[in-house]
Formats: structure tokens, C-alpha cells, sequence
């Protein structure tokens, strides 16, 4: 009795009509037996289906699919599990399946499900994931670019961060960076390639001007995508930006740490490798020199030359400088016309004396400058500096003390710093501190000398002379303090102050007729105070304040033979300035500075003051002072000129000199200089 | 990280003898070598490997402009070679690795003593004058069926419910570790493997070369296996009986004696 087909199915009816595809295979695929729903999926029957391979009813890629990945694994791993393919039907429609199948002896037992549905909600699920993706993947590889090119510090470090980003981007087989026609960074593969190969180059563009590129060799098959192409644009553009920021960034620290006219390294750069020195000093105990070199014409050169040859000048020095030296070692701009060398690794501090005598002959040959040869004195302070040395502030401000030393004694030597001169140093600073106090403080007290006519001993003027009253030391050297006031420019402010208090005091003294009419105060300036454009401006006020400028005349100023001799045109400008105010200049010293007669002639002065050194031989058969004064009286009397002789203290000196005819008499024969109330009383038209 | 950890590199056999480099196809690993390669251990250097995304590989240094082109796999392959101080290799390649045989040979010729080629095929898109078997469309469907594949719902869930009668001496471990791969990698290796033209390479290679050619290869046909032996200026060409594209795994025993009987001037395989 036949079962009913669908009540009590058969193992055929089950296997024939089962809710997927049968198929029984040969190792190779050949098909030795298929169910009726495989067949009725393809449109075929079964029967038909026997004896072609499976492989023949699938698409060619599934073909591909089929034959590298799950012929291989059923071959070794004996099974396959739900393998995504595509079979052609006879009409060319393409049939979905996903297969599975066991290897059983020789055959194969497979399965297959239609997928046409699945694969159709996978290929969409796969398109969005895709655009999702490279979405995501263009904007981290631009963040990574972004990132790279902004961690790296330096040229050279984004020059590499950018060849990496594009290897890691496109892979060439060469890579590099060139700024300038000069390859900053390139990286290449390991092993080179064996084929052809073509260059791709990236112009570095920022705002439009081209700095570099960007050249890549990528192998001659190697076409580039769209998205890569956009990318390296992308790394060109950004990489552009950020060299040009590094490279601005290095000149701005290089610009922070150098001298901008030289290029030498400024007084930060220099106390940073000193430091680094002293440390390694410290360790290795091997000793180094600091040379200070101070130019001492140069104000002279700016002076005379203008600042473009006094520029000049310094770039040449810095450039003899930096030859002089060693790799190790280093100069330094100090700054105005101070230069600093740090000798590296010295065998011993007695060597620092050879480097500087080495130093100090790089000035032996002329400076040639644009205006012509130039020859620059310096003047050399050395310190050797073993591994006692603590910091580097402290071993530059010996270099300064002994320059400052050198500069002091005859320039062309170098003096090494001993500990003496740091004390003396300290004693000069002391004093000038003091001295500031002192101007506050009216300490700085005037005194007179009186000058008298030579035939008669009448009061002609007197000199006023700066003394200083310390609160505890008492009174204080001018020998002392003058020099300090000198060298820190306080020299300024002290002959302002006696200008003005000689002014006033001669005023009052009229006034209350204790001098004449006719009796003069002659005042000292100093070389420091010719130099400032302001001096005939402050004789002006001195003069207006004290109502003298109604009788110039009766203001003397002091300048020395040496100083003017050895200053620039611009002094004796200076000169006709304060002549023009109506004031009288008198040459100090006279006959002490070797003056040129025909320097003489130009100097609007109208007083020489003859030297006591040639005061005190007068009169005696072993001296040659009777000629040298003689002299000067018949060459002033020959100019019109008159004549102080200063430091009499003897009647015989005194005979001598009106026997010569010198006009005006100073010195100890009459009176020294006294405070302003003493010279009242003892000077005062009261005693005449 | 060395070039032999990143590509899984395994040697066996005699320390003494020549190393011979076998390279996989497309779609496996290193495990596809089972049948064969022991059977050189006795008298080779036996050197395994799987390419940078398959098998054990290390893939941390992939990227896919670095492996845009076969020239990269060929490059692993001599980084290691060089790594490992390996000369006068002989050098077994399946399918693709055939052709990055060729250009791993080109690079540093003076390491490889002979290649033996196994299904190679130098493009196997249709050209003009050349027929490589495959369409540009073809490639796609093959791309489109890994995508599918490896969205990853595939074989996880299908052995409970599938019978193994008969089942190879397979431990589990290794059924599911056989073949696996990185599938971002492996499907831009298919891209790479199936749409480049590395026929300009095959002239300039002085290794002297076996080409092993199976009956009835769908991927790499009778005359491209012709075509490549043409090409290379020192090579040799068998056609094996066995048929498909495996021969290594379909006939394991005909494969190595071709191998072994292939013996280029002086060099005792």
C-alpha cells in the first residue's frame, strides 16, 4: 500500500524535496548526484545536472573564490562551512547559494542554501560599512598627519615626520624632503626595487610661494587612487605649512640666542654654554679660559667713520675672532665692542696667556673696510679658570675686572684676573655707590684756588676744584674718587654740579662784593662731558642761573691737552659751541700731551695752563725746564694767548716765571684750594 | 619586530642541507605545505612562512599602500631571507607566490639557486593578445564573495548540526585555525593578486625555473603556464597529470617528484 507522499514522506521524497539544495561530488567537483530542489533552483533537472562540475555552474569569480579558498580547505580540513557563491543558471541569472559540505571517503557531500535575500541585505550592509570606513580612514589619516607634523620640533623633525606619514601612506620606494635645492630627510625601502620606476614631485607651497618639494619615486606600476592622491596633497600642503613654521621658529631661537649684526652668540647663548663648560670642567678637571677683548678706539672709529664702517668693523673682528679659535671654543658678542672668548679643554691655566697673546695678534694686521684700512687696539682680559669655578656669571664678571685692568694700563697687553683685582674691583664699586649717594647727599663740596696775575699778585680768578666729604672717611682723594667717576660715567653729574655751584658762587660773591667784577672761576670738563651734546646746553643753564650770562667772560673751562688732541673733529665742535657762548677755554696741563702746533692753532682757547712738572725744575742750572716754559710763554704770546702756570710753591719759581713772562700765577706760593667760606675771608675784597 | 616573526617563519629539516622556501597561495597558509613539504625534510633546510596577513603572520606593520603591489610580499620574503642568512634557496611557490617567487628573485637574485612555480600566472585579466581567464567583472564577484564571507557569520555556527563521517585525523584546534586570515589584508591581497601585471618581470629573471602545470586549472590555465615559461629566460615545464589548481594538495606524491626531478645545471634538489 503507497504511503501518502504527504502525510509519511519517504527518505527519497525527504532527501529529493528537502528545504535546500543535495548534491553529492567527486574530490573535483564532478556532480554524481543532485536533489530535486538544487535542480528546480537552477532550472534544470536533475539529471542534466550529473556529470558537470560544480565549479562550471559558478560565476568566474566564485570559480576563483572557489578553487583558492574552499577546494583547499576541504581538501585538508575535510569540511566547509556556509561558503558565499554564486551560480549562473542557463538563462544567465545568477543564483545566491551558500554552500557546505563534508568529504566523506572520496566524495563529496554538500549543501546549499539560497541566499539570494542574505546577499542582498550584506551587499548593503557592506556599501555602508565602506563609505563609513573611508570616511573614517580620511579623517584619521589627516589627524595623523595633522598630529605627526605638529609633535615634530625642528626642520629636520618635520621633514621626517612627513616622509613617514607618506610611506606609511603610499609606500614609494623612495622618499625625501628638499628645501632649497638641499635634501632635509629621505628615507627609501630596504630593498631596492628591480623594475622600473617613476618620480612623482609635490611642490612645498606656502601662500603661494614655493619653499621645497615633496619628491616621491613610486614603482612604474604603482598607479596612486584618487583618495591617495588627495592625500599626499593634503601631506604637501600641511607639510609645507609646517616646515616654513619650523624653519621660523629656529630662525626666531637662533635670532633670540645671536647677535644680530655679527651672528656671534649674545650673552644668553654664551652663559648657557658656559654653564654646560663649568659642569664638564668640573667632572673631566680640565681647566678653560674666558678672554674678554675690549676694542679701545672703538668709539673713535664710529666716530670718525660712521656707524656703517664702525658696524663694519665689528663684523670683521667677530669673523678674525671666530678663525682664531677651535671648534670647541666659542666667541661671543658682549655687547657695544666687547667680545668673549671661552677657550675649551686648556692642558693648563699658564696656556690661557698663550691664547690671549694669540688673540691679541689678530689685531696686529689693519681691519679693510669699505673707508679703507682701519687699525683696532684691544685691550685683553684673561681668566683661567680651573675647577673651583662655580658659575658663569661669575667667571665673565673676572673677565670684566681684568679687561677693565687692561684697559687701564697701556692698551695692546692682556692681563690675567687674579683675585686682588676682584677686590679692587669691588672697592671701585663700592666707591661709585658711595658717590651716587655722595651727589644726593651734597657731599661733593667746592673748592677754590685762587690764580693771580704774575706782576702783582691781584686775584685774575680761581679754580674751582670738586672735593669730597665723606661721612666717615673724611675727606676723600680727588686721585681716588675722579678715576671711579671716569670710568662710570658719574663724572657727568659731578661737573655738572661743580659748573653750576662755581657759577652760583662767583655770582653771590659779586654780588656781595667780595670779588670784582673782573675776577673769573675757571671749571674742569672732563673728557666724558666733551663727549655729551648737552655740555654747551648746561653752561648755558649754569650761566643763566647764576646771571652770569650777562659776563660769559668771567667762565673759564678747563680741558686737557690729551684729551683734546686725541678727539674726533665732533670735540672741536663742541669747542666752538661753548666759544660761542662767550665762555673762555683754557688748555690744562700744557706741554704734557704731545700737541701738534698746528692742532693748536685750530683750538679756539685762549689760556694755556704751563704743567708743574715744568714748574718745579725752574731756576735750576740742572734743568731744561726754563726752555720748555720759555718756549710755551714766546708760542703763547706769539698766538695771543695767556699763560697759568700752575703748581708754584716758590719765590724763585715765581721770579723765574715773570722773568719769562708767563701772565697768571697758581700754586701753594699763594694758597691752596679752600673751601668757599675760607677763601672769602682770605681772598675777600676786604684783605685788598 | 624581524621579518621572520612578522612572517611566521618556521624551519625544519636538515640544518645542513639547502633551504628550500615554500611559499603559499592565495586563500591559505603555510598548512597547505603538509603533504609536501616533509617529504624534503630529510635532505633540506625546510622553511615555511605565511604572507603578512594570513596564518600566524604579524600584521601590525600592514598597511595597504605598503602592500599595494606583489613587490612588498616579494620583499618580506628576501627580508627574511636576508635575516636569516639563507643563500642558494630553492624557492617553492604556489599560485600568486609563484609570481612573488619571480620578483623576490629579481630583487636578490644572487640568494636563489633555482624557483620552482606551481600554477603561476602573471596576470590573469584578459588582455589585449593575452588571455589570462579572468574579466575585471570576475575579480569583483570573487572580492564580492570574500566580503560576504568574511562579514563573519559564516562558520561559526554550522559545525553542531554538520556530519563529519569519515572525517580526516584533524584535531579541532587546527580545523579552526586552518587557513585563517585578516580580512581587511586578505582581501586586498586578492585585489592585489588578481589585478596586477607582473608579465615585464618574467624576462628579466636569470633564476633558472620549473614551471609545474596542472590539467584542467581554472585559474591559471594550459597556455598561461606556456606563456610563462616562454617568458623566463631559464626555465622548464611540466605538465602534471594531477588536475586542478592544488596539485600540492591533490597529488602530493607526483608534485614532489617533479620537484625532486628538477635539477638545473649543477644544483643537486
Amino acid at each position: 500500500m503507497p504511503r501518502s507522499a504527504v502525510d509519511d514522506p519517504s527518505l527519497e521524497e525527504l532527501y529529493e524535496d528537502a528545504p535546500c539544495g543535495y548534491l553529492s561530488m567527486t574530490a573535483d567537483g564532478t556532480i554524481t548526484r543532485a536533489n530535486r530542489t538544487f535542480a528546480r533552483s537552477l532550472g534544470m533537472g536533475a539529471e542534466a545536472l550529473v556529470g558537470l562540475r560544480l565549479q562550471s555552474l559558478m560565476t568566474a569569480g566564485s570559480r576563483l573564490y572557489a578553487e583558492t579558498h574552499w577546494r583547499p580547505r576541504l581538501d585538508l580540513a575535510g569540511e566547509l562551512r556556509e561558503m558565499p557563491i554564486d551560480l549562473v543558471r542557463p538563462d544567465g541569472s545568477r543564483l545566491p547559494v551558500l554552500l557546505s559540505a563534508v568529504q566523506v571517503g572520496d566524495s563529496v557531500r554538500a549543501s546549499l542554501f539560497d541566499a539570494s535575500d542574505r546577499r542582498r541585505y550584506e551587499r548593503e550592509l557592506v556599501a555602508a560599512r565602506d563609505v563609513e570606513r573611508a570616511a573614517r580612514e580620511r579623517v584619521e589619516r589627516l589627524q595623523e598627519l595633522s598630529a605627526a607634523l605638529s609633535a615634530a620640533v625642528g626642520v629636520d623633525a618635520v621633514a621626517q615626520a612627513l616622509v613617514d606619514t607618506v610611506f606609511d601612506a603610499v609606500a614609494p620606494e623612495h622618499c625625501a624632503v628638499v628645501l632649497e635645492g638641499a635634501t632635509v630627510h629621505e628615507r627609501k625601502e630596504l630593498v631596492g626595487a628591480a623594475g622600473p620606476t617613476v618620480e612623482r614631485v609635490l611642490a612645498l607651497e606656502v601662500s603661494g610661494q614655493r619653499i621645497g618639494s615633496l619628491a616621491l619615486t613610486l614603482l612604474g606600476d604603482r598607479a596612486l587612487s584618487p583618495e591617495e592622491r588627495v592625500f599626499l596633497d593634503a601631506c604637501a600642503a600641511a607639510g609645507a605649512t609646517a616646515l616654513r613654521r619650523a624653519d621660523l621658529y629656529a630662525q626666531m631661537q637662533h635670532q633670540a640666542v645671536r647677535d644680530p649684526l655679527t651672528g656671534l652668540p649674545n650673552w644668553t647663548l654664551l652663559l648657557e654654554r658656559l654653564e654646560h663648560l663649568i659642569a664638564r670642567s668640573r667632572r673631566n678637571g680640565e681647566p678653560f679660559a674666558v678672554v674678554a677683548v675690549g676694542l679701545d678706539n672703538f668709539k673713535l672709529v664710529n666716530d670718525t667713520r660712521g656707524h656703517a664702517v664702525g658696524n663694519e668693523v665689528l663684523k670683521l673682528i667677530a669673523a678674525r675672532l671666530s678663525g682664531a679659535i677651535r671648534e670647541t671654543d666659542l666667541v661671543a658678542r658682549a655687547g657695544g665692542d666687547e667680545f668673549i672668548v671661552v677657550y675649551a679643554d686648556l692642558a693648563a691655566e699658564e696656556e690661557s696667556d698663550v691664547v690671549a697673546a694669540r688673540l691679541q695678534a689678530t689685531f696686529d694686521a689693519p681691519l679693510v673696510t669699505s673707508d679703507g684700512e682701519i687699525f683696532v687696539r684691544a685691550s685683553i682680559g684673561v681668566v683661567a679658570a680651573g675647577t673651583q669655578v662655580q658659575d658663569a656669571e661669575r667667571v665673565l664678571g673676572d673677565a670684566d675686572v681684568a679687561l677693565m685692568a687692561a684697559k687701564r694700563s697701556a692698551a695692546g697687553r692682556h692681563i690675567r684676573f687674579d683675585s686682588t683685582m676682584r677686590e679692587r674691583a669691588r672697592e671701585r664699586a663700592r666707591v661709585e655707590q658711595e658717590l651716587r649717594t655722595a651727589l644726593v647727599k651734597d657731599e661733593l663740596v667746592v673748592h677754590y684756588q685762587p690764580i693771580v696775575y704774575a706782576d702783582d699778585g691781584a686775584l685774575k680768578s680761581m679754580e674751582a676744584l670738586v672735593r669730597w666729604e665723606h661721612p666717615v672717611r673724611g675727606r676723600v682723594s680727588p686721585g681716588v674718587f675722579v678715576p671711579v667717576a671716569e670710568d662710570c660715567g658719574l663724572i657727568v653729574d659731578i661737573g655738572r654740579h661743580v659748573l653750576r655751584t662755581a657759577c652760583r658762587q662767583l655770582a653771590a660773591w659779586r654780588a656781595a662784593g667780595v670779588v670784582g667784577e673782573d675776577v673769573g672761576v675757571t671749571v674742569n670738563v672732563s673728557a666724558r662731558q666733551l663727549e655729551q651734546s648737552g655740555l654747551a646746553a648746561d653752561v648755558a643753564a649754569a650761566l643763566a642761573e647764576s646771571g652770569l650770562d650777562a659776563t660769559p667772560a668771567v667762565l673759564g673751562l678747563e680741558l686737557t691737552e690729551s684729551m683734546l688732541m686725541n678727539s674726533p673733529n665732533s670735540a672741536l665742535d663742541r669747542l666752538h659751541e661753548l666759544r660761542a657762548l662767550g665762555v673762555r677755554l683754557l688748555l690744562d696741563d700744557f706741554g704734557t700731551g704731545a700737541s701738534s702746533l698746528a692742532r693748536l692753532r685750530r683750538l679756539p682757547v685762549d689760556t694755556l695752563k704751563i704743567d708743574r712738572a715744568f714748574i718745579t725744575g725752574l731756576g735750576r742750572a740742572d734743568s731744561d725746564d726754563d726752555a720748555f716754559v720759555a718756549a710755551i710763554t714766546s708760542l703763547a704770546a706769539a698766538l695771543r694767548l695767556e699763560t697759568v702756570a700752575e703748581g708754584v710753591e716758590t719765590d724763585q719759581q715765581l721770579a723765574r716765571l715773570r722773568e719769562l713772562g708767563a701772565t697768571s700765577i697758581q700754586g701753594f706760593l699763594f694758597s691752596q684750594a679752600l673751601p668757599a667760606d675760607e677763601f672769602a675771608r682770605d681772598w675777600g675784597a676786604a684783605r685788598r | 619586530m624581524s621579518a621572520s616573526r612578522r612572517n611566521n617563519v618556521h624551519i625544519t629539516g636538515n640544518p645542513d642541507g639547502r633551504p628550500m622556501v615554500f611559499a603559499h597561495g592565495f586563500g591559505c597558509d603555510q598548512g597547505m605545505w603538509r603533504r609536501v613539504a616533509p617529504a624534503f625534510e630529510a635532505t633540506h633546510r625546510v622553511v615555511l612562512f605565511d604572507h603578512v596577513g594570513s596564518g600566524g603572520s604579524d600584521a601590525s606593520g600592514f598597511s595597504p599602500a605598503r602592500y599595494a603591489s606583489l613587490t612588498a610580499y616579494a620583499r618580506d620574503i628576501v627580508e627574511f631571507c636576508v635575516e636569516l642568512d639563507l643563500t642558494d634557496i630553492v624557492f617553492v611557490g604556489h599560485s600568486v607566490s609563484a609570481m612573488i617567487g619571480v620578483l623576490a628573485s629579481n630583487l636578490a637574485p644572487e640568494r636563489f639557486a633555482s624557483l620552482v612555480l606551481i600554477g603561476p600566472s602573471p596576470r590573469y585579466i584578459d588582455d589585449e593578445g593575452y588571455v589570462g581567464g579572468f574579466t575585471r567583472e570576475d575579480i569583483d564577484g570573487l572580492l564580492e564573495n570574500m566580503e560576504t564571507d568574511y562579514l563573519g557569520w559564516s562558520s561559526v555556527m554550522a559545525p553542531a548540526i554538520m556530519g563529519r563521517p569519515d572525517a580526516p585525523d584533524l584535531g579541532e584546534e587546527l580545523t579552526a585555525s586552518f587557513c585563517r586570515s585578516d580580512q581587511t589584508i586578505a582581501r586586498h591581497f586578492a585585489r592585489v593578486t588578481f589585478t596586477s601585471d607582473n608579465r615585464a618581470d618574467l624576462p628579466r629573471t636569470t633564476t633558472p625555473a620549473l614551471v609545474l602545470q596542472c590539467q584542467d586549472d581554472v585559474i591559471a590555465s594550459i597556455p598561461v603556464g606556456e606563456y610563462v615559461h616562454a617568458q623566463l629566460p631559464d626555465s622548464t615545464f611540466v605538465l602534471l597529470d594531477a588536475s586542478g589548481h592544488c596539485p600540492h594538495l591533490s597529488a602530493p606524491a607526483e608534485t614532489i617528484d617533479a620537484i625532486r626531478a628538477f635539477s638545473p645545471a649543477a644544483a643537486t634538489v
